[in-house]
């Protein structure tokens, strides 16, 4: 059999048995006959070591056509995620500059609690007060500083995997391809997940205890709920000095 | 050897073949039709299943004095699905190769 005889066979099989796409594949075979002939085989042995038309032709039943995707819907799809795409980077930008403002504000009650801890009044902003009080404000402040910065985190992770689940939802559309869709949900290890939460939870019962703390030694000081009139803040004549 | 037999593990050679680089069809038909005694015609189709179960990908290369090159590619539900399929039939033909070495029972 000759290459033509072969792959008219080939075309009048495929055809018998409905295959979609014979153009495609004719191609491939025609390839193959090429290549061989190029390594110095004649058309009738490359005819002979491909198998018989009809079963080749055989082979191809079951297999569905390549969906492709018109030339105009393509672009109404690009067109259509641009927009979208546009939107996303938006809200992603914004939720970027907040946790990017979390982060920098847990450095401020940072910096006050140190300075509370270590007795010290830098630039003059804290108000006064005994040191038996600012040591457990400024343990608050740290423990609010590790909520902050926790928070900050998952923040983080739920905007990364906002994105990782955009990009792949886009892959999917534009490739045709099939991979599964990820949850919107921050993805931690298990390990992570358990670490931050028993960080989060101590911070809480630390800055809750502390807050409590540090208002009842500083009523008891002042031998007054309402201390900071005692004490002068806000611009009040203090009393206790 | 029986045909029926290799036919089904075909499809596994082929996605090995391409977990490693990227092939263009004549050339894992050549290779795979010298380790195997298959058809030469056998590889085309399995690589259009591959290609329709969304399992590879294709693009073409332009090559000197030959027509255009097809290769393929691995998709990552690809890359997935080849990782435990191997797994499978590397468990299954040691458990056939035991049955078929055993002496007594």
């Amino acid at each position: 059999m000759t290459k033509q005889e072969y792959l008219n066979e080939l075309k009048s099989e495929l055809a018998k048995n409905a295959v979609p796409d014979a153009d495609d594949i004719l191609m491939e075979y025609e390839q193959h006959f090429q290549f061989k002939l190029a390594d110095g085989f004649t058309e009738e042995e490359i005819a002979f070591k491909l198998g018989s038309p009809a079963q080749i032709a055989a082979q191809y039943v079951g297999i569905p056509g390549e969906k492709k995707a018109k030339g105009g819907k393509k672009f109404l799809l690009v067109l259509w995620l641009t927009i979208i795409g546009i939107i996303e980077a938006f809200l992603y930008g914004a939720f970027l500059y907040f946790i990017v403002a979390l982060f920098v504000a847990s450095l401020v009650p940072a910096a006050l609690g140190v300075e509370l801890i270590m007795g010290i009044n830098y630039l003059n902003i804290l108000p006064p007060m005994p040191y038996g009080g600012a040591i457990v404000f400024g343990i608050m402040l740290l423990a609010l500083c590790v909520i902050l910065v926790v928070f900050a985190i998952y923040c983080f992770a739920y905007l990364r995997q906002m994105v990782r689940a955009s990009l792949r939802w886009r892959k999917n559309l534009m490739r045709g391809e099939n991979l599964p869709l990820l949850p919107m949900s921050p993805q931690f290890q298990p390990k992570t997940r358990r670490t931050l939460r028993t960080i989060l939870l101590w911070a809480v019962l630390v800055f809750a205890i502390a807050f409590v703390a540090g208002y009842a030694i500083l009523s008891i000081y002042t031998h007054s709920f309402g201390f900071w009139h005692a004490l002068g803040w806000f611009g009040y004549p203090a009393t206790i000095h | 050897m029986n045909i029926q037999y290799k036919k089904g593990v075909l499809e596994l050679c082929v996605l090995s073949l391409l977990e490693k680089r990227d092939w263009y069809g004549y050339e894992i038909s050549e290779y795979l039709s010298q380790k195997i005694d298959i058809a030469d015609g056998t590889v085309y189709p399995i690589l259009r299943k591959l290609k329709s179960d969304g399992l590879v990908t294709t693009y073409l290369i332009e090559a000197s004095g030959g027509p255009p090159r097809k290769y393929y590619s691995l998709t990552q539900t690809g890359r997935e699905l080849y990782i435990t399929d191997k797994t499978d039939y590397l468990a299954f033909a040691a458990t056939i190769q035991t049955i078929l070495e055993e002496q007594t029972i």
